[in-house]
């Protein structure tokens, strides 16, 4: 029964594991399109440069890097038009952990990021303009495949930074929502605390019913008589000595890079998104 | 060597110490005898048998001829009281306890072999991780009531301390922070007595499972009398005052040394102790305590022995463990440990 129970202990940690680590191997070949340059506004060859570099990015987070063009938005904002994008092509269910869409809407002339699923807690506000920042130059340059590029590698660096508690989202009505996960190290630590904990007391029940510890001592404080004839504390001298209290440092100073609320609303899709844009 | 049989006066049966009435009674006509009766011998028949036929047997064993039906009865070299293989009367070896062997007190049994029989079974049956139903009365082997020598000494030590002291205050003012320290001269001086330090005085092996069973109370101790074997088992000691002094000695001093370092209290720290003890009176006495030895068959032939403490009930043994229970209460703490550290880990 230990046996079994170590077996199914190895398998919950395997699951653990697999869960929040899932680097999901997709099959090759099955790639799925990242660029959809509706606004005409790249070339074949870049393209070709910028799926290539999406799909990597995919592969590496195990998130969708969208990348779109339009000069037609329908009517709609390019917040409106992003999100409304990414759900009705199926990227918003498609069993990634999450994913960005990069909007150049020559129409509204915005560009626009969108974040959905566990993207949204790695882009905060913060973060959302520090990838506008990186590609918005080149925007204004009309220079749209350095635009696109350099933005994917703005959010590459964001992602890689990962997320820790201090990432959070804001909804609409203010409420903040934290990010909570489990690292491999506390789910270890987490085992080995438990395990110590359990054979603590099966190994004291062992002891006590095998080892016998302890057994028979003389306790000479219940069977002792004892007369003082002379106790003496004599005070010889004392010394005294100070120092000065040092101040508090100030609190506040520099917060952590990356971390931070992300504020996310809910499309007219029912999906929760989050980011932002600029005009230019 | 004289063989002892205590014999009823009324019927001639064998007379037993009942530890339940702590007076002697006859098995066959129920007649029940006061210790002063036995101490007087008024009445009692003691069937003596000046031993034509002691042989010794390699210096160890010893065979003696029972009083009651002149059967032979081997003993062991320590063996003060056992009964007759044939008849299963009680007999007492007189010449085993006499002399230098004297015991000086005895701690009569408080409680009979029925009742020890109940108090193990209480005993294990209390423990939660045996294995169901291990214990049941009828795998009870043997359930004897032996008297274990010991030797019991009092010590009074007159000890003296000599120590360094400090005492350390933090406190602050403003934004000022002042540690005083004081420095303390102590000194110590105590008469101690110990009391009840105990030593087995017995190399067999089941000395180990009895001396387990201690403490004892002293204070209920007897003077010795030999009629308090009759229906027991009885050792002699053979490990001397000589062989366990040095210990005990070194024990005693030990204990004075902390009695007096305890005395000393309320400083951070107590440095460059000098102590010194010296004996001034010790006081040794050779008893004979009570245990009861309990023979166990568990499920596997495996044997089990107890020792049962034949005044307080006190129980010693290894016990059988049923570890699927062990792996039950491994997976009662682990899992919900485990559960709530991940929670936590997730939340946080």
């Amino acid at each position: 029964m230990k046996r079994l129970s170590g077996k199914h202990l190895l398998a919950a940690v395997l699951f653990c594991v697999s869960v929040l680590f899932c680097v999901s191997v997709r099959a090759e070949g099955a790639s799925v399109q990242t660029v959809f340059d509706d606004g005409k506004l790249l070339t074949d060859s870049e393209k070709e440069e910028l799926s290539r570099q999406t799909e990597e990015l995919s592969e590496k987070h195990d998130m969708n890097f969208i990348l779109l063009t339009t000069i037609d938005a329908r009517g709609k904002s390019a917040e409106e038009y992003a999100d409304d994008f990414y759900m009705d092509h199926g990227f918003y269910d498609d069993g990634k952990k999450g994913g960005i869409t990069m909007l150049i809407d020559m129409d509204n002339r915005e560009v626009w990021i969108s974040t959905a699923g566990d993207m949204r807690y790695y882009v905060s506000d913060r973060e959302v303009e520090e990838i506008l920042d990186a590609g918005y130059d080149n925007l204004k340059r009309g220079e749209m495949y350095s635009c696109f590029a350099n933005m994917l590698v703005s959010t590459d660096e964001v992602v890689d930074r990962g997320l820790s508690s201090d990432d959070y989202l804001i909804d609409e009505n203010g409420n903040i929502i934290r990010y909570h996960s489990l690292k491999l190290w506390e789910i270890i630590l987490a085992l080995a605390a438990a395990i110590l904990a359990a054979v603590v007391p099966c190994a004291v029940v062992l002891g006590k019913y095998k080892v016998h510890f302890g057994g028979y001592v003389y306790n000479w404080r219940e069977n002792s008589l004892v007369a003082f004839s002379d106790k003496q504390d004599r005070f010889l001298n004392q010394i005294v000595t100070h120092r000065h209290i040092p101040k508090n440092p100030p609190p506040g100073g520099g917060g952590s890079a990356g971390g931070g609320g992300s504020s996310v609303h809910t499309s007219s899709g029912g999906g929760s998104f989050g980011g932002g844009g600029r005009n230019f | 060597m004289a063989v002892i049989s205590y014999k009823c006066p009324n019927c001639g049966g064998d007379l037993r110490f009942d530890p339940k009435t702590q007076q002697y009674k006859c098995e066959y006509c129920l007649s029940v005898f006061g210790e002063e009766e036995m101490q007087s011998s008024v009445g009692l028949e003691k069937e003596q048998n000046t031993a034509d036929q002691e042989t010794d047997f390699q210096g160890e064993a010893m065979i003696y001829t029972c009083p009651s039906c002149g059967a032979e009865i081997m003993t062991d070299a320590t063996t003060a009281a056992t009964f007759c293989y044939y008849c299963h009367n009680p007999v007492v070896l007189q010449g085993r306890l006499s002399g230098d062997y004297l015991p000086d007190k005895v701690l009569p049994f408080r409680f009979d072999r029925k009742e020890a029989e109940e108090r193990f079974l209480q005993y294990v049956h209390k423990k939660k991780f045996i294995p169901k139903d291990f214990f049941s009365k009828k795998q009870i082997e043997k359930l004897s009531g032996v008297y274990f020598p010991y030797w019991v000494c009092e010590y009074t030590v007159d000890g003296r301390m000599d120590a360094k002291a400090t005492k350390i205050r933090v406190y602050c003012t403003g934004d000022l922070e002042y540690t005083e320290t004081r420095y303390y001269d102590i000194r110590r001086e105590a008469r101690m007595t110990f009391s009840g330090m105990s030593a087995g005085a017995l190399t067999k092996e089941e000395r180990k499972l009895a001396e387990n069973v201690q403490p004892y109370r002293f204070s209920e101790m007897e003077e010795f009398h030999m009629g308090y074997l009759s229906g027991f088992f009885a050792e002699k000691r053979d490990i001397e005052r000589t062989m366990v002094r040095d210990t005990m000695l070194s024990d005693a001093k030990r204990y004075a040394k902390e009695t007096l370092r305890d005395s000393v209290r309320g400083y951070n720290a107590v440095t460059s102790e000098q102590t010194s003890v010296n004996v001034e009176k010790e006081n040794w006495q050779y008893c004979l305590l009570p245990v009861w030895l309990v023979t166990y068959r568990g499920k596997g032939k495996k044997i089990f022995y107890y020792a049962m403490n034949g005044q307080t009930g006190e129980v010693f043994g290894e016990l059988p463990v049923d570890y699927r229970k062990i792996a039950v209460l491994f997976a009662a703490v682990f899992f919900p440990v485990f559960l709530l550290l991940l929670l936590g880990g997730y939340w946080l």
